[in-house]
């Protein structure tokens, strides 16, 4: 008798098996999912030289682009302006990662460094972090400043768990940035301005501005100003603990590969 | 919905999980304790971290927010906390200790040094410090770096790994909703008198037991050992 059901339960086993193998073959083959049916892009002049603002990056993302799991990681292309195909992180169609804890620590895409996402792939970018506010960051510094590995660029040691200089700052008690009330507890402040932690007591202390740089995949360089973690709230008072995250929405400016200088001009 | 619930929690981790510091299983390396002792190091077990502290409102039984720092000094285990001003005066900016458990759950460690801001020894007497971290097992790690790479080492602390090539000593992962010791891993330390440590932190909870499955598992209680060179040279041999 117990034979005779488990032959039943193999029996299903192999007709399920058969209908998720049918059900995947059918996604990638016509419906654009397969990574081999998204086309690739050519870096459009245009994108050069010009403010672009992100907003809420992170909320409706194509089928493929979704990572499929809290840690795994996002990649985006600074270049064309679009999320990319997890498939496609061995190549230069992305620009930068975002991965780790809530996908929140920012890599660049290098083929040459077995700590990023893209190794074995052509990616010849990286990333670097200054304590200097977005529009004060004309010089776009040495090739040799910026770092290869994944995840490299996140929280900042002024708050919790900090990883050297960051583009936020992990307030946990709620206490560096408010009165440690639980509405203000474990949050991620971006440190795009000036801000003052710890304000009114001893420990009170002006941070500078943070600003990250890009290398991209195809070598052209990137400023970016990380603004806010949160779904359509940019002003660091309305974040609170239960404000939809996490959601980036930042500005960046392009510069192409041999100039020496970000700058604005159209 | 899974994946609602979780982004809901966002930065909540610690707290809402439990601090498990899953040993390695089925190995002979560093688990139930026995195994630590190898008749060269030092081996601490269970010195109690802050156990009151919280990050507020969430936790029944914790009593106050945030965590104290304690200090440690490695020559005699001597634990200092710093629960006030009068503490830190007297004791952040001297070389009368080695290493500092900082942050929540006091987990993330500094080597006491007098160059970087946010290292509870900044401007101090320990100028020549410096932590280099090493990926193989504790006792396998015979000598001290080279000053060089002492002198070069960009390593601040020692805390949370954000990736396996990250520095730190513990991973989390949202999936397990366990944080997990790196293995392998060892730090080698040049001492504010100039001498040469190595450095294994094993543990937060207590008793380091080999699984934790129950939220409520007393922590922080950390298990670590290491080893001085008191002669002064860089062997770091401990069998």
């Amino acid at each position: 008798m117990k034979r005779l059901k488990n032959k039943y339960r193999y029996c299903f086993q192999g007709v399920l098996i058969l209908l998720l193998l049918s059900l995947t073959l059918s996604c990638s083959s016509d419906d654009g999912r397969d990574p081999d049916t998204e086309p690739d892009f050519v870096t459009d002049e245009s994108i050069f030289n010009r403010l672009i603002t992100v907003s809420n990056l992170g909320g409706e993302l194509p089928e493929g682009h979704e990572p499929m799991d809290e840690q795994d990681p996002l990649y985006y292309s600074l270049e064309n302006e679009a999320t990319v195909n997890t498939h496609y992180k061995q190549t230069d169609r992305w620009d930068i990662s975002f991965s780790g804890i809530y996908r929140s620590f920012a890599g660049g895409n290098n083929g040459s460094d077995v700590a990023n996402l893209g190794y074995k792939g052509p990616g010849v970018g990286g990333i670097l972090i200054l304590e200097k506010a977005f529009d004060d960051v004309i010089d776009i510094p040495d090739d040799s400043e910026f770092r290869t590995p994944t995840g490299i660029i996140g929280t900042d040691d002024a708050g919790a768990f900090g990883n050297g200089i960051g583009y936020y700052c992990y307030d946990f008690g709620g206490d560096i940035f408010n009165d440690g009330s639980y509405e203000y507890q474990h949050i991620a402040y971006c440190l795009a301005d000036t801000t003052t932690v710890y304000e009114g007591t001893e420990k009170e202390r002006t941070l500078l501005p943070r600003t990250m740089i890009v290398k991209t995949a195809k070598g052209n360089y990137a400023k970016i100003k990380m603004i806010s973690l949160y779904k359509d709230l940019t002003d660091p008072d309305e974040w609170k603990r239960n404000s939809p995250h996490v959601y980036y929405t930042f500005q960046y400016v392009l510069a192409k590969a041999g100039s020496s200088k970000f700058e604005i001009t159209q | 919905m899974r994946m609602i619930i979780m982004v809901n929690r966002w930065f909540m981790f610690l707290l809402l999980i439990p601090w498990m510091l899953q040993s390695c299983s089925g190995s002979d390396d560093t688990v139930d304790g026995g195994d630590l002792d190898d008749g060269f190091s030092t081996v601490v077990r269970d010195l109690p971290g802050d156990t009151n502290g919280s990050m507020g409102g969430d936790v029944d039984g914790k009593t106050k927010q945030g965590f104290d720092t304690f200090l440690f000094r490695l020559s005699d285990q001597k634990q200092v906390w710093l629960r006030n001003e009068a503490d830190s005066a007297r004791w952040m900016k001297t070389a009368d200790w080695d290493l500092a458990f900082t942050g929540p759950y006091n987990s993330e460690v500094f080597v006491n040094n007098a160059n970087y801001f946010y290292n509870p020894g900044y401007e101090g007497e320990a100028v020549n410090t410096s932590v280099v971290m090493i990926d193989q097992p504790y006792e396998t790690v015979n000598e001290a770096p080279s000053d060089e790479e002492f002198d070069t080492s960009e390593i601040t602390k020692i805390g949370w790994a954000t990736s396996a090539y990250d520095d730190g000593w513990f991973f989390y992962s949202m999936d397990t909703h366990i944080a997990i010791p790196v293995r392998d891993r060892t730090w080698a330390i040049r001492l504010p008198d100039g001498k040469y440590a190595k450095l294994e932190l094993i543990s937060v909870y207590q008793g380091n037991p080999p699984e934790v499955t129950n939220m409520n598992w007393p922590a922080p209680y950390f298990t670590f050992r290491y080893y001085v060179q008191e002669d002064g040279s860089e062997n770091l041999k401990t069998q």
